[in-house]
Parts: C-alpha cells; sequence; structure tokens
C-alpha cells in the first residue's frame, strides 16, 4: 500500500505549503504545525482517548494543512476537529459538547469540571469543530484508516523483547514524529526504523556505533575500528531494525516480483532523511525549557542526503 | 498582515471549488429507492450510462441545527470500512461527497434484495424458492461473509432486506452501517452499541445479554436468512421489548420463546455457558420446549444436508455455532442441485423478480432536477423544485441529452434544503427493513 500512497510528497513539495508566505518561511510553519499537533496530543490525553486514536487525529492533520492554510484554519480548531472525527473512527467515542469542553479549558486554563457545559464559548468551540470537520471530511478524501509507525515498532519489539530503555526510547521518537511532517513524508515503516535506530543509539550513550553504519545497508566492514570499549555493543543488535526492514519489505517486494538491492537504497535514503529530519526537530528545541532532551538534541547528525533547509 | 496569501489562497480555493464534483451533476437521478433512520437512497445513472445507488445521509434532524453534532458514526464507519475492502459479494462503495453537511455515498446498483424475492415469491408466484437459487444465494452469502470474517469485520445486521442481488444473479452484502472491527477490542463491544442486529434474526447469545460476541452473532442472522428464503417468512418472528425509559435493555421473552419453540429450550449440556450470561435467570423461567427443527425442515428444505447445515448454524453455543467459513464447506453445497455463479440461472425470466420499485414523487430532498423514468408509474412531479424534464426512451448510454440538455442543472449550489415529508404508503414494502 505505501508504495503507492497518495499522502506521502516529497520533501521539496514542503515549501509549497499552502500557509508559506513572504514572511512566515517554511521554519514558520513548521513550528505551527509542531505546536498544533501539540495541542491536539493535549486534547486528546485530557478526553483519554486510546493512543492509536491520538497518531490517527496527527497524521489528518498534517494532511490537512498540505491542502489548506494556517491562515484560513487555525490550528486549535483543526486539532479539535481531527480528535473529534478519531474518536468516531476509532470507536472511542466522545460527545461533542465533551471536545468542545476541553477545547476551551485549554484555552482558558479553566478547571473543565467548572465550564458550564452551555456557556456561550462551549458553543462557539462546538460550531467551529464542526465548521472544520466539513472541510478535514473532504480534505483527507474520507481516508479514514490510518497506518502509524508505533505499530511497526510492536513488531520489531517482538523482534527484540528485551531492552526495555531501547522500547521507551522508540515509543517516544514515534510519538514525537508527529510534530514533524514524517507522516506525510516517508511510509510508517520508515519512520519505524529511524526512530529504533535513534532508540538505540540514544540508549548505547557515548561508546554507542555511529548512525551512519547502523543504517548502511551492508554491515560495517571488519577493518573498520571497533568502539574502544570492553562492553561494545554487538554489531548484530545495532543492525536489528534495519534487517528486520530489509526482510519485511523484502517479504513484499518478491511477491512484486521485483527485488533489487537499487530498490533498498531508496530506502536506505528514506530512513537516512527521516532519521534526520527527527533529529534537526530535537536540535531545535529549547533546551533550557526542556533539558531532558539535551542528548539527543545534541546528535545534530546529518547524513549524506541533506534535508529540507534551502536557506 | 498575510495580504500576499491571501490572492494565492483565493486562487487556490477557486480552483477547487470548479473542481468539485456536485452530486447532481455527476449523477442523473432515476428516482427514490428507499428511507430509513440514516437517511435515504436513490437509484442513479452517471454520465457512462452506469447504474449507482446513492445513499444520502440526513445531515440531521430537519430543520434543528442546533443539535447537528458533526458527521454521524455510521455514515463513518460504512465509509472506513467499504474504503478498505473488495469482494464480488459485498457492495462495492464508488464514491462519497460531502456537499450541503450530507454525505452521499454512492455504491454500485443491484436490481433485488433478498427480502423483494421473498415478497415476489409469496405475493406474486405464490411458490416456493427453488433450491438451487435457494443454494446459490445462500452460498454467495456465505461467501461474501467469509470474506469480511477474514478482515475481522462484523456485519451485525444482516437481514433479507440489506442482501443484494444484482440482475446478473449475483449477492451482494450491502449496509455496513452497523458493521466494525472485530479483532482484540478494547473494548467491550456491548458497550458501544448496546443493541445490534434486528430483533428477529438476533442471536440468542445477545437475546440473554452477553457482553461480548464474535462473528458466530452474523452466521446466527444467516440461518434466520437461510429459513426465510426456505418458507417465505421469517422463521422466528418475536415482537421486540423496548428499551424503557432509562434505556436499560429489557429481556426479549417473546423473541426467545419464538426461537425455542422451533429449537428446543437451550440447556447448559450443550451450552455450558450460558450460564454466565445476564439474563440467564429469566431465562430458567421460561417454559422448556422440544427441539421441532427437523420437522420444520421437512416441508421446507426438503434435504437431509440441507437440514444439518440450519442445525449447524443454529447451535445455541457460539462457540460450537459453524463459521461461515466451515459452512460454505458443508456438504449441502456439494450435492444436487450445485450453487451457480448467477443465482437466477435455472430461472425462466418470467419468474425473475422485476426489477427495484422506485419512484418518483417522494424525494423531495434531492428533486432539483428529477427524471423521469418512461414507462414507469409516473407520479406528481415534486412542485417548485425546478423544471423536471422528459427521458428519451433510452437505449443505455444514451446520457448525452440529459447532461447537456438540462436547464435545471444551473444551480445546485443554491440546493435550498427542503424538509422531508412522511414516506409514503407505496413504499411500506422497504419500510418494513428497519425496526425499532
Amino acid at each position: 500500500m505505501s508504495k503507492h500512497n497518495q499522502w506521502l510528497v516529497t520533501t521539496d513539495s514542503l515549501q509549497h505549503y499552502p500557509s508559506i508566505t513572504s514572511n512566515e518561511p517554511l521554519e514558520k510553519i513548521l513550528y505551527d504545525l509542531s505546536r498544533g499537533v501539540e495541542f491536539l496530543f493535549r486534547l486528546g490525553t485530557s478526553l483519554k482517548l486510546p493512543s492509536p486514536a491520538l497518531f490517527t487525529a496527527a497524521t489528518w492533520f498534517h494532511r490537512f494543512y498540505l491542502r489548506y492554510s494556517l491562515h484560513d484554519f487555525h490550528r486549535q480548531d483543526v486539532a479539535a476537529a481531527c480528535v473529534f472525527l478519531a474518536t468516531k473512527t476509532e470507536e472511542c467515542g466522545r460527545k461533542l459538547r465533551d471536545v468542545a469542553k476541553v477545547y476551551h479549558s485549554k484555552i482558558t486554563g479553566l478547571d473543565p469540571a467548572l465550564i458550564l457545559s452551555d456557556s456561550k464559548e462551549v458553543d462557539q468551540y462546538q460550531a467551529s469543530i464542526l465548521m472544520t470537520e466539513e472541510y478535514l471530511l473532504q480534505a483527507i478524501c474520507f481516508d479514514f484508516t490510518v497506518e502509524s509507525p508505533h505499530a511497526e515498532l510492536v513488531d520489531l519489539f517482538v523482534a527484540c523483547p528485551d531492552d526495555r530503555a531501547v522500547q521507551d526510547y522508540a515509543w517516544t521518537f514515534a510519538h514525537d514524529s508527529y510534530r514533524t511532517p514524517l507522516c506525510v513524508l516517508y511510509p510508517p515503516r520508515v519512520i519505524a526504523t529511524a526512530c529504533f535506530v535513534l532508540a538505540q543509539y540514544i540508549a548505547q550513550g557515548p561508546n554507542s556505533l555511529p548512525l551512519d553504519s547502523r543504517i548502511s545497508f551492508s554491515p560495517p566492514s571488519a577493518s573498520l575500528p571497533t568502539p574502544p570499549s570492553h562492553k561494545a555493543p554487538s554489531p548484530d543488535a545495532s543492525r536489528l531494525a534495519i534487517e528486520f526492514f530489509v526482510l519485511s519489505e523484502t517479504d513484499v517486494r518478491d511477491v512484486a516480483g521485483e527485488c533489487s538491492y537499487f530498490l533498498l537504497m531508496n530506502e536506505a535514503n528514506d530512513i537516512i532523511d527521516a532519521l534526520a529530519f527527527l533529529l534537526e526537530y530535537y536540535s531545535v528545541q529549547d533546551l533550557d525549557l526542556h533539558p531532558y532532551i539535551s542528548a539527543i538534541a545534541r546528535v545534530g547528525y546529518l547524513g549524506p542526503s541533506t534535508v529540507l533547509v534551502d536557506s | 498582515m498575510h495580504t500576499d496569501n491571501i490572492d494565492s489562497m483565493r486562487m487556490y480555493r477557486a480552483k477547487r471549488d470548479a473542481a468539485h464534483v456536485f452530486v447532481k451533476t455527476k449523477y442523473t437521478i432515476l428516482g427514490f429507492i428507499s428511507s430509513g433512520t440514516y437517511g435515504r437512497v436513490y437509484k442513479v445513472e452517471d454520465s457512462s450510462g452506469n447504474l449507482r445507488a446513492i445513499k444520502k445521509f440526513k445531515p440531521d434532524k430537519e430543520g434543528e441545527v442546533a443539535t447537528y453534532t458533526g458527521i454521524s458514526q455510521s455514515a463513518i464507519r460504512e465509509i472506513a470500512l467499504n474504503r478498505e475492502i473488495c469482494h464480488e459479494n459485498v457492495v462495492s462503495l464508488k464514491e462519497v461527497i460531502l456537499e450541503d453537511k450530507s454525505i452521499y455515498m454512492i455504491f454500485e446498483y443491484a436490481d433485488h434484495d433478498f427480502l423483494q424475492l421473498i415478497h415476489h415469491h409469496s405475493q406474486t408466484l405464490r411458490c416456493p424458492i427453488s433450491t438451487s437459487v435457494l443454494k446459490s444465494l445462500t452460498y454467495q452469502l456465505l461467501n461474501g461473509l467469509v470474506y469480511l470474517h477474514s478482515a475481522h469485520i462484523l456485519h451485525r445486521d444482516l437481514k433479507p432486506a440489506n442482501i443484494l442481488i444484482t440482475a446478473q444473479g449475483q449477492v451482494k452484502i450491502g449496509d455496513l452501517g452497523l458493521a466494525r472491527l472485530s479483532a482484540q477490542p478494547l473494548q467491550q463491544l456491548l458497550l458501544g452499541d448496546k443493541v445490534v442486529v434486528t430483533i428477529w434474526y438476533r442471536a440468542p447469545e445477545l437475546l440473554l445479554g452477553a457482553k461480548h460476541y464474535n462473528s458466530s452473532i452474523d452466521c446466527w442472522a444467516v440461518a434466520c436468512v437461510l429459513a426465510e428464503l426456505a418458507s417465505l417468512r421469517p422463521i422466528f418472528k418475536g415482537e421486540e421489548a423496548k428499551l424503557d425509559s432509562k434505556k436499560n435493555v429489557p429481556f426479549q421473552r417473546d423473541q426467545l420463546l419464538r426461537i425455542f419453540e422451533v429449537l428446543g429450550s437451550p440447556n447448559e449440556k450443550e451450552w455450558p455457558s450460558v450460564v454466565h450470561l445476564l439474563e440467564y435467570p429469566s431465562l430458567r423461567r421460561l417454559d422448556p420446549y422440544p427441539n421441532r427443527l427437523f420437522d420444520w425442515c421437512q416441508s421446507r428444505i426438503r434435504s437431509q444436508a440441507g437440514y444439518d447445515l440450519l442445525r449447524l448454524l443454529f447451535m445455541y453455543d457460539p462457540d460450537r455455532r459453524l463459521s461461515a467459513k466451515e459452512a460454505l464447506g458443508h456438504a449441502w453445497f456439494t450435492e444436487d442441485p450445485l450453487p451457480t455463479a448467477n443465482a437466477f440461472a435455472s430461472v425462466s425470466s418470467n419468474q425473475i423478480p422485476p426489477p427495484r420499485r422506485i419512484t418518483q414523487d417522494d424525494a423531495p430532498s434531492m428533486s432539483m432536477n428529477l427524471v423521469h423514468q418512461t414507462g414507469n408509474n409516473q407520479a406528481n412531479a415534486p412542485g417548485g423544485n425546478g423544471p423536471p424534464f422528459s427521458q428519451p426512451p433510452q437505449p443505455t448510454g444514451s446520457t448525452q441529452s440529459k447532461l447537456s440538455g438540462s436547464g435545471g442543472l444551473g444551480d445546485e449550489r443554491a440546493a435550498v434544503y427542503v424538509p422531508q415529508v412522511t414516506t409514503k404508503p407505496h413504499t411500506n414494502l422497504r419500510k418494513k427493513q428497519r425496526l425499532g
């Protein structure tokens, strides 16, 4: 399915976001989108939605802004409409009024329990959610079924059940991937692989194998210097995600009868690009506010293919 | 502030609006088919002459804008599931259009349905459905159901009115409005919808208040449908006990008694888990009945294997009930007459039910440019909704005149919302399909 996914665009086409203007460049748009997804996650969490509903809503959010501008549709309205629609497709229905109340409380900081159901503001939020829902439905072409990198990660976790730290990191990275437009750039499997590789790299700390060698599709040659530590991580484990990726992709390819090294190299570049995108996102975060991501932000890795910034 | 962007957005919007496909431009409405709680169904034709059925969901209760709470869960489910599936025995969704807060789902069209066929045999022909047709229909129904179940989809509303047959005698399972995914439910299925399946086709575990259920409820419904095709009347025609004011689900005493009269009372030996069901105490207070299914089948199914299939699909214990896949492999389907791909293959053309009846005067909310079918019952044109124009006697495909020659097509954008009138008596046949 992901091969001919109409929802995946090239990184170049991000330059054509409908929201971009001369004084609001791509960086500003990406920043606003990440704030929108942050709001979406907060809404969904307060409504106690299951995670898959949040991933679906966040994916729609990104798809929506491929077609509409942030100037015409406020990110918070769109986030709330995505959440409301997701409660319906993911069989975790919430009342429109409740979504509107939580929306109101997030904006005002009021305790939702103190917000009157029939207040004028709640009515207004309901109206804007419904208005936005219509545009949303058309923007996403009624394509309700969405896949997330998390589902791919679960498969990977089954393949390596023991490393809890890696799993936690990877899971978090996959969450954070929605704060970037990765879900409209790469299929879930590519994103999952990037998250897992990064998770292993971070979890193993300073003696970690470099990211490049974790991703290359040929195993690192024996002549490369090994990391100067007696507890050097096993190269096999470090390549688990990639091998898993190749395996599952090859499965698909064999059916289609078009397995080739060339195609796999393209995938490798996609994984590197996705990884770079994620790292770039972390590198521009405010480390004073979020000191716990400093280790990741410091990686600042940029692979062979350059991404995004054209300055 | 964003001046430089306004122009490009305006252009974008103009382009998008120009590209928007309006239901009434793309499809010629031939007539009204039926209505239900969800909305209305119309028979239409596209510009290539393909027949389609358009299901128009109500935006909400007419006139009560205040209660509009967004696109309905039922529409969402139906669209979400239909977009992911494709099988010859399941009605396929061609397109979805959103216009004026209404969802229009465009499906492939089928001329008949099981309910219509049953009526045709009971009212017009006054003779039973032949074993060959009966078996072919059941086989194809099960074949579609195997597909849905293999995709972890529970239909949850199988009944004769929801099972369509094309003019080529191919069965198409329709109406996934209650359907949902069943794989690894994170919440009890009961929590979502308190009541599923029209009462006559509802499995005993649901009637007895089971919190968890699975695809076997659809298999029970298939057995009810098979029995109804064979006898031309519902096998368990019970009275539904309505929800009380607190929306508590009542004990469905009458429906259970109708079942027990044929199948006998269930006992713990053949259905051990029955003791855990909510209504088990009420069940024990009912009089015992013996199993009479064999006698019931004597005059109606006329085949030992046919009786056996029905017996296995009517197993009380959901875990022992035949699955759709097992049913498809049952010996009844390998004995003569064998099922045919065209269910009507063995039927002379004058025995096949006439195409679905459509009406012209009962479609106010989509009546902008109704086309009168020549030769059909020419009912009154709806007043004031634009000039209906007559259609030349048509070999299929001659649709140009309809699209280009119309004076009534100009102003779809201004589509005025016309409140629905209550359904006319002549749609009684179709109205029965939705109970409650």
